[in-house]
C-alpha cells in the first residue's frame, strides 16, 4: 500500500511539474471562457429579439382566442356578444361600440385601409418611381448629392406631422373645389346667364360626385399617407437603379436606345425586384400607417351592406369621399379612450391587430423574398 | 451605292427619330415634373406647417407644460417625457441591437442546424423591420403594461424596489413632519390602509427641513415618560427643599428674585437634555405662583405647575408632541427615481421598453450593414497575430464599424422620437402635467401631444400643434445633423 503510495503521488508530481515549469499560460483558459461568455450574451441578445416575434405572436394569439370565446362578452348592459370566427373573417359589419347588438366582420376595416393604401400608392408608386429615374439617369450627380440626404431626412418626418398636414392642409384644398366650376345649362343645353351681371351661371363640377368631400375622408388621409410614402419609394427605387452596371446602359446606347428607351427598357427592367422590394415596403408602410388616419379619415364605424340597391352598395363601400375606420384607426379609438380591460372592443383590438400583423408580414416577406430570389447579378 | 436595305429612305429615319426624340424628351420632362412634384410636396408640407407654428414659439411655449388653454400649453413636459423616453429606449436598445448584429454577421455556425438557426434570426429581424408600429404597442401593453396579468392589476403589486412609506403629521403650527416607517413596514396592503381611508394619499417630496424623527407609538411614549419623570427627582427635590427654606409661618415668601434663585438651583439640580434657558422663565413664573400659598393643596398643585413645565419641556424635547396628537397620521410614500413594481404600468419604462421593440431591428440592420463593410482582411490580419476571435471583432472590425453604428442608431432613435402610436397604444393620451420622477411615472409625450392637440376642436390648438411640430422638427433635424456629421467625418479619416 504504502509503495503504491508513492508511486501514485510520483505520477502526480510528474504530470504537474512540467506543466507549472513550462509556464503552461493560464490565460489562454481564461481567453477560452471568456470568449465562451461573450458569445452566450451575444446569442442572449439575439434570443431576445426571437423572443420578440414569439411575444407578438404569443399574444395576438392568445388575446383572439379570447376573443373567439363561445361563452362571449357581456358589457354593461347585460348583452352578451359570442363572435365566431367566422362572423369575424366574413363579416360585413364592424360595429364594436354601439349599445346593443354588436357586430364584428372585419371586411370593412380591411376595405378602409386598402382604400386609403390605395390612393397613397396610386400616387406614390408612379411618382416615386418616376422621379428615382429622373434622380438616377438624368440628373447631375451634384443635384443627386444635393436631394438624396434631403430624401432621407424627409423619410425620418414624424408621421405624426404628415397627418396633421392632412388635416390642416390636404382636406381645406379638398374641401375648395369649386374653381372647378361648370356652366349651368338649360333644358336645351343652353348655358344659363346672370340676367344682371351678364355672367354665365356656374356650379361646382359634380363629375359624378367624385369631388364632394366629407370633413373626413380617405383621399385626404391617403395622399397624406403618399406623401409620407414618396421619400422611401424615391430613395430606395433610386438606389437600386443606381445598382444596375453601367455597361447594361452602354450596351443599350451602343445599340442606338434613346435615354427614354434605355431607362423603360433596360435599367427599370434590370432594377426590378429592388423597386418592387421597395414598392412591397412602401405598402406595408401604408398598410400599417396609424397617426394619419387617426387625425384625418374620421374613423366613423361602417357596414358594407346598406339598405339599398347594389349599385349604391358598391359605390358606397369604394368611395373615398366619406370617412373611413381603417384597421390601425380602430385600434387607436379603442386604446385613446383607455379601453376597459376585458370588455369585447378590448378583445377585438388584438383580432385586428393580428389580421394587420399578418398582412404586412406577408407582404414584408414577399417582398424579402422577390428581393433575394429575382435579384438579377452582374458581378 | 444607294442600296434601298442598308439604307432606309433618309426621310423615313428621321421622322421616326424625330418621333423618339419628342418621346425622350416628353419623358424626361414627365420625370423632371415627378420629381418637382414630390420636391414641391414636401416643401408645401414644410411651409404649411412653418407658417402655422412661428406664431405660436416663444421661449413661453418652451417653458409651459400642458394645459387645456391653448395659450398656456408648451412643450416643457412633453418633451421631458420624449426624452426620458426616448433616453431608456436607447440605453436598451444598442446594446441588443449590436450584440445581435455582431453574432449575426461574425459567428456564422457550420453546424446545420445551428445555421439554420442563425438563417431564420436573420430573417426574422427582417421582417420584424416591417411590423406596424402600433402592433408593437399592443405588445408593450400586454407584456410590460400589463405583464399578461401575472402579477394582478397594475399598481397593486406587492413587489416594489425604491419605494419609501412616510406618516405625515400635521402639527398645530401647521407644519408637516415626515416620519420615515420602518423599513419592514413598506407597501404591505395589510399594513397600509386603503386608500380611501387616508385624506391624503400622494408622492411626496421630502421637505429637507424637517427635523429627523422616529415615530415613536403611545405605547412606546409611556417608559419614557416615566424615564424623565424618574430623572426629573433630583431637579423635583430641588425644588421643593428650596420652597421650604422660603416659609414663614408655613407659607411660602417667594418674590420675583426669589424665584428665579429658587428656579436657577432646581435646574442646576436636575439633568437635562432640553436647553433650560428656554423655559427657564416660564419656570420662575410658576414658582413666583407658590407665593403666599398657605394650604399644603395649594402649594403642592402649584409646585407641580412648576414640576409640569420642566417636564413638560424635557419631554417634548425629546419626544415631540406633534407627533403625540391623537389624529391619525396620513400614510404618504416617496418614490426614488428606480422605483419598480411589477407589473410595470403605463409609464415611461413601458414606453422607452415599447420603443425599443420598434426601434430594435432598425438598429441591428444597421449594424449588421455597418460590420459587412469592414473588410474580411481586417479580422484575417487579427487572427493572423494569434488574437482570439472576439479580440479580432472587438479591436478590428468593431471599431471600423463604429460609424456606420452609430449613424444606424442615430436615425434609429429619431424615428423612436417621432413614434406616437406604441406611445398611444400603451398610454393612451391623458393629460400629464408632471414630468416623469421614477420609472414608473405616467408621461407625456412631445408627438402624443401633437396628436392630441391636432385633434382639439378649437382652432387655436393648430398653431400650438404647429409650434410642437416645429420643436420636434428642430429635435430631429439636429440629430440628423450629427448622423450627417459622423458619416461625413468617418468618410474622410479613412
Amino acid at each position: 500500500m504504502p509503495v503504491l503510495l508513492t508511486v501514485s503521488i510520483e505520477m502526480t508530481d510528474a504530470t504537474s511539474t512540467p506543466a507549472h515549469t513550462l509556464g503552461r499560460p493560464r490565460s489562454v483558459t481564461l481567453r477560452a471562457v471568456r470568449e465562451r461568455l461573450i458569445l452566450a450574451s451575444l446569442i442572449c441578445c439575439a434570443g431576445i429579439t426571437v423572443a420578440i416575434t414569439l411575444g407578438i405572436i404569443f399574444i395576438l394569439a392568445r388575446e383572439t382566442i379570447a376573443f373567439f370565446d363561445p361563452g362571449g362578452h357581456p358589457d354593461d348592459q347585460g348583452v352578451n356578444t359570442v363572435v365566431k370566427p367566422g362572423d369575424f373573417f366574413f363579416g360585413l359589419q364592424w360595429n364594436p361600440q354601439m349599445g346593443g347588438v354588436k357586430h364584428f366582420g372585419i371586411w370593412p376595416l380591411i376595405l378602409g385601409t386598402l382604400k386609403v393604401a390605395f390612393v397613397a400608392m396610386a400616387f406614390a408608386l408612379p411618382v416615386g418611381l418616376i422621379a428615382a429615374v429622373w434622380l438616377s439617369e438624368y440628373a447631375k450627380p451634384r443635384v443627386r448629392a444635393f436631394i438624396k440626404p434631403i430624401l432621407e431626412v424627409l423619410a425620418g418626418v414624424p408621421t405624426v406631422v404628415f397627418g396633421f398636414f392632412a388635416v390642416t392642409f390636404i382636406t381645406p384644398v379638398l374641401l375648395r373645389w369649386e374653381w372647378l366650376q361648370v356652366a349651368v345649362r338649360d333644358e336645351n343645353g343652353n348655358k344659363m346667364v346672370d340676367p344682371v351681371t351678364k355672367e354665365v351661371i356656374t356650379e361646382p363640377a359634380g363629375l359624378f360626385g367624385l369631388f364632394e368631400f366629407g370633413a373626413f375622408n380617405a383621399m385626404s388621409a391617403g395622399l397624406a399617407v403618399g406623401i409620407m410614402c414618396l421619400p422611401i419609394v424615391i430613395s430606395l427605387s433610386e438606389d437600386a437603379l443606381r445598382a444596375v452596371p453601367q455597361a447594361l446602359r452602354e450596351g443599350s446606347y451602343g445599340l442606338g436606345a434613346s435615354k427614354f428607351e434605355t431607362s423603360t427598357r433596360v435599367v427599370v427592367p434590370a432594377a426590378l425586384s429592388g423597386v418592387s422590394a421597395a414598392f412591397l415596403l412602401a405598402i406595408a408602410r401604408a398598410v400599417g400607417e396609424t397617426m394619419i388616419v387617426a387625425l384625418a379619415a374620421g374613423l366613423s364605424s361602417v357596414k358594407l351592406v346598406e339598405q339599398g340597391g347594389a349599385v349604391e352598395n358598391v359605390k358606397s363601400a369604394l368611395s373615398l369621399n366619406e370617412s373611413v375606420l381603417p384597421m390601425t384607426g380602430f385600434i387607436v379609438n379603442v386604446y385613446k379612450g383607455d379601453a376597459e380591460h376585458g370588455s369585447i372592443a378590448y378583445y377585438s383590438t388584438y383580432a385586428v391587430a393580428a389580421t394587420l400583423f399578418v398582412m404586412t408580414l406577408g407582404i414584408t416577406i414577399l417582398g424579402n423574398l422577390i428581393q433575394k430570389r429575382f435579384r438579377e447579378k452582374y458581378d | 451605292m444607294a442600296d434601298p436595305a442598308n439604307n432606309p429612305p433618309p426621310g423615313r429615319t428621321q421622322r421616326s427619330n424625330a418621333g423618339r426624340m419628342k418621346r425622350d424628351a416628353a419623358f424626361r420632362t414627365l420625370c423632371l415634373c415627378a420629381t418637382l412634384l414630390a420636391i414641391t410636396m414636401l416643401i408645401v408640407l414644410l411651409l404649411s406647417i412653418l407658417t402655422q407654428g412661428v406664431g405660436g414659439l416663444s421661449l413661453d411655449f418652451l417653458r409651459q407644460g400642458n394645459s387645456s388653454d391653448a395659450a398656456d400649453a408648451g412643450v416643457r413636459i412633453s418633451l421631458v417625457g420624449s426624452i426620458v423616453v426616448v433616453a431608456i429606449c436607447a440605453v436598451c436598445a444598442i446594446p441588443l441591437g449590436v450584440g445581435t448584429a455582431v453574432l449575426i454577421e461574425e459567428y456564422k455556425p457550420r453546424h446545420p442546424a445551428l445555421l439554420w438557426a442563425h438563417n431564420f434570426i436573420e430573417t426574422n429581424i427582417r421582417n420584424l423591420a416591417g411590423v406596424p408600429s402600433i402592433v408593437y404597442g399592443i405588445l408593450g401593453a400586454s407584456a410590460f403594461a400589463m405583464m399578461f396579468g401575472l402579477f394582478g392589476p397594475i399598481g397593486q403589486s406587492n413587489f416594489t424596489i425604491g419605494q419609501d412609506w412616510y406618516d405625515l403629521y400635521v402639527a398645530e403650527d401647521k407644519k408637516s413632519y415626515y416620519i420615515p416607517r420602518n423599513a419592514s413596514l413598506r407597501y404591505d396592503p395589510e399594513v397600509v390602509p386603503a386608500s380611501e381611508d387616508l385624506t391624503y394619499y400622494t408622492s411626496k417630496s421630502l421637505d429637507e427641513t424637517a427635523p429627523e424623527f422616529t415615530w415613536i407609538t403611545q405605547e412606546d411614549v409611556e417608559p419614557t415618560r416615566t424615564r424623565i419623570q424618574e430623572e426629573m427627582d433630583a431637579f423635583t427635590k430641588a425644588l421643593k427643599d428650596e420652597v421650604k427654606k422660603t416659609r414663614v409661618n408655613r407659607t411660602p415668601q417667594i418674590d420675583r428674585a426669589k424665584a428665579e434663585e429658587i428656579a436657577d438651583a432646581a435646574i442646576a439640580a436636575g439633568t437635562w437634555e432640553s436647553d433650560p434657558d428656554t423655559f427657564r422663565d416660564e419656570l420662575t413664573e410658576a414658582i413666583a405662583q407658590i407665593d403666599g400659598k398657605g394650604k399644603l393643596k395649594d402649594r403642592i398643585t402649584y409646585q407641580n405647575r412648576a414640576i409640569a413645565v420642566a417636564v413638560t419641556a424635557e419631554f417634548s424635547f425629546r419626544v415631540p408632541d406633534t407627533m403625540m396628537i391623537g389624529k391619525p397620521p396620513v400614510r404618504v410614500d416617496e418614490k426614488h427615481w428606480y422605483y419598480l413594481s411589477l407589473p410595470f404600468g403605463r409609464g415611461v419604462l413601458t414606453g422607452g421598453l415599447t420603443l425599443m421593440l420598434v426601434i430594435l431591428p432598425i438598429v441591428i440592420v444597421a449594424s449588421q450593414e455597418a460590420l459587412r463593410a469592414v473588410p474580411g482582411s481586417y479580422r484575417q490580419g487579427a487572427l493572423a497575430l494569434g488574437a482570439t476571435k472576439w479580440q479580432s471583432i472587438s479591436k478590428t472590425a468593431l471599431p471600423a464599424a463604429i460609424p456606420g453604428i452609430c449613424t444606424g442608431t442615430i436615425l434609429a432613435i429619431s424615428r423612436a422620437i417621432g413614434e406616437a402610436a406604441p406611445l398611444l397604444a400603451i398610454g393612451g393620451v391623458g393629460y400629464v402635467t408632471t414630468t416623469p420622477g421614477n420609472l414608473l411615472d405616467r408621461f407625456s409625450a412631445l408627438p402624443l401631444n401633437i396628436y392630441k392637440w391636432s385633434g382639439e376642436p378649437n382652432r387655436d390648438f393648430q398653431t400650438v400643434a404647429a409650434a410642437g411640430i416645429i420643436v420636434l422638427l428642430v429635435v430631429l433635424l439636429s440629430f440628423n445633423a450629427l448622423a450627417i456629421y459622423i458619416r461625413h467625418r468617418a468618410s474622410k479619416h479613412q
